[in-house]
């Protein structure tokens, strides 16, 4: 009878063989979400130097020709490109829950601290060399925040149609510096907006809204 | 969350997919002796208004190349003129070995007893009024039967299949077909259908005939034999034809119906599951189906909730930016990686290839080969979404004891 060649071992190879094409999946996606925190620590440090080079440049201009504001504008607009891009990535990362991993947090933390430095910068080129272009510090809450998410499509939309960086902040990232901003602003939720320094809107601020903000 | 249900789903689905594997690789084969004699087989045909294909299907049954059959067909109070086609078919052949017997109309259940009652032949065979039977079918299929055999089955696939529902209906033939055989090589097919099952009639009657009063009455009986600890064999080497439903309404209620039968059949045999006394029909194939029908439902909400995921995310770039959030732009290498969730994406494409794998082994199993056309992408990909919901509606008529009718 067919029965006879139903054996035990059917069902033991089988759970082997899936047990085993699992863990190939976790070890491929263990390896690749190391790839993917490699590459963007990889553009933070990129971006790092690149903040780098802009203060050097200024502190050279300044030390030497006396004018501060003789630096070249370009670099630092294509370093808040990147900022924003990378601060995009970052977001898609955080859906993957890699949060809690020590060297994504620290990833994270290096970007928002860089972001911060670059805000700052923009704040001295602005009140001190006359600089235009318009700049938003954009608070955002992760997990599920459909605010959130609305701002971050509108925020995308503007970057990609008009000459604005946008640097994003986790609200809820805990960092001193971080912290301070937010006190200083008095950031209590998410998302909240800072345009050009001055200007704070918490809560979802629509396209048009925010359009009319920008100079 | 999400991720570790699409995790459970795909380990269960794929382990289910090795398992088969495992047992297609032992290469079974049946062995079947040659007939000596030709024992009387008696062939029923049920019918209830079958007027267009009834002729055809009681021509197929006389090409049959065995040399010694009886057919009854039973008119089940058909209203068109299925009476006098049967009438006249057998007046105008003047045939002795075909019998009509009418009957107020009390279901196929019922139409089968009568046929069986009458019966004269050592095997009992299930013929439906819309089926093509290969030449060859009784030839081959008797030979499988031996001690502690209660019935046998054939393969079947869809008559003539015209329309995207009608040959999506195919892959799902084939795709059965195929289980089936690998079911019946390890002990644990429990189906007989009406694209010709036949029985031992002597173990039919002993076991009480079939259930009147039953939606599925082909699988009930099946259920019923196994649960009586006789086995059921798969004769791959025929393969008969059945017309499939062409219009979505129909396919549906069929389908409904199925269903229905399916869980009502379960639930009348639940003693069976997990039952040792069973083998591994009760241990595990019982166990798997109702494992997969959960799988079922579950795939069924994850994919709501995707799709309204999905609607949501349109809606709030519409909502936030207009219209021009259609416009996308191509996304670049870091924006491909970094959005790329390995984890979910790895075993669902695993998933798919070893379902793929059996799609492609189906084909060969009945002499054909595989194409990926329109019908396919339906099958795979929007089908199992209404089959849920077919599930579903049966599942909710059942549970609020929906009058049950067969037709």
């Amino acid at each position: 009878m067919a029965v006879k060649i139903f054996r035990k071992d059917i069902f033991v190879t089988a759970l082997l063989i899936v047990a085993f094409i699992f863990l190939i999946g976790i070890y491929l996606g263990s390896k690749l979400d190391t790839f993917r925190v490699d590459r963007a620590s990889e553009m933070v440090d990129e971006a790092g130097l690149d903040l780098e080079s802009f203060v050097v440049q200024s502190d050279f201009y300044s030390g030497f020709l006396g004018d501060s504001c003789a630096s070249k504008r370009e670099s630092f607009d294509s370093l808040g490109q990147s900022l924003g891009k990378i601060g995009g990535l970052l977001v898609d990362l955080d859906k993957m829950k890699l949060a809690g991993s020590e060297s994504y947090e620290n990833l994270r933390r290096k970007y928002f601290l860089m972001s911060i430095r670059a805000y700052i910068l923009k704040k001295g080129l602005v009140d001190n060399c006359g600089d235009k272009g318009n700049l938003i510090l954009y608070f955002y809450d992760t997990s599920e925040n459909e605010e959130s998410l609305r701002q971050g499509y509108v925020l995308d939309d503007i970057v990609r149609k008009r000459d604005v960086m946008v640097f994003s902040i986790d609200r809820g990232f805990s960092d001193d510096a971080l912290d301070a901003v937010k006190s200083y602003y008095g950031v209590t939720k998410g998302p909240t907006v800072i345009v050009n320094f001055k200007t704070k809107k918490e809560g979802f601020v629509s396209l048009g809204e925010l359009v009319g903000l920008l100079e | 969350m999400l991720d570790i249900y699409i995790w459970i789903i795909c380990f269960i689905s794929l382990y289910v997919c090795m398992f088969w594997f495992i047992v297609l690789s032992y290469g079974y084969k049946h062995k079947v002796g040659v007939l000596s004699e030709f024992p009387l087989v008696s062939l029923a045909v049920p019918v209830f208004n079958e007027e267009k294909t009834v002729v055809k299907t009681l021509e197929s049954l006389l090409l049959l190349d065995y040399p010694n059959i009886e057919i009854i067909v039973v008119n089940d109070g058909s209203t068109d003129g299925t009476r006098k086609a049967v009438d006249k078919f057998i007046s105008g052949r003047k045939m002795k070995n075909v019998i009509l017997i009418n009957q107020k109309n009390q279901g196929k259940g019922a139409a089968l007893n009568t046929a069986l009652k009458r019966a004269r032949g050592r095997y009992f065979g299930v013929f439906d009024a819309d089926c093509v039977a290969d030449r060859s079918a009784l030839m081959r299929m008797v030979p499988h039967f031996e001690k502690g055999v209660g019935a046998v089955i054939v393969a079947q696939k869809p008559h003539n299949p015209k329309g995207v529902i009608a040959r999506m209906q195919r892959i799902e033939y084939i795709s059965a077909s195929f289980m089936r055989s690998l079911m019946s090589n390890v002990g644990t097919l429990h189906i007989t259908h009406g694209a010709l099952s036949l029985f031992d009639a002597e173990i039919l009657r002993g076991v009480g005939g079939f259930d009147e009063n039953n939606l599925t009455e082909d699988f009930e009986i099946a259920m019923r034999l196994r649960s009586n600890n006789y086995n059921i064999k798969f004769c791959e080497d025929v393969m008969n034809e059945t017309n499939v439903p062409a219009k979505f309404g129909d396919l549906w209620r069929q389908r409904v119906r199925w269903f229905r039968g399916f869980i009502a059949n379960n639930l009348k045999y639940k003693h069976m599951v997990l039952n040792k006394k069973y083998g591994w029909l009760g241990r595990f194939q019982i166990p798997l189906e109702i494992v997969v029908l959960v799988l079922v439902f579950a795939s069924m909400i994850i994919f709501i909730y995707h799709v309204w995921a999905y609607f949501k995310v349109i809606l709030f770039r519409i909502l936030s930016i207009g219209w021009d959030s259609f416009f996308l732009r191509v996304p670049d290498f870091d924006e491909l990686l970094f959005s790329f969730n390995f984890k979910i994406v790895f075993p669902i494409v695993i998933t798919l290839l070893c379902g793929f794998y059996l799609y492609v082994k189906a084909h060969r199993f009945v002499g054909e080969k595989w194409r990926f056309y329109f019908p396919t992408v339906i099958y795979l990909f929007l089908y199992p979404s209404i089959r849920s919901v077919q599930w579903l509606s049966a599942f909710v008529l059942e549970c609020a004891g929906a009058r049950r009718r067969w037709r």
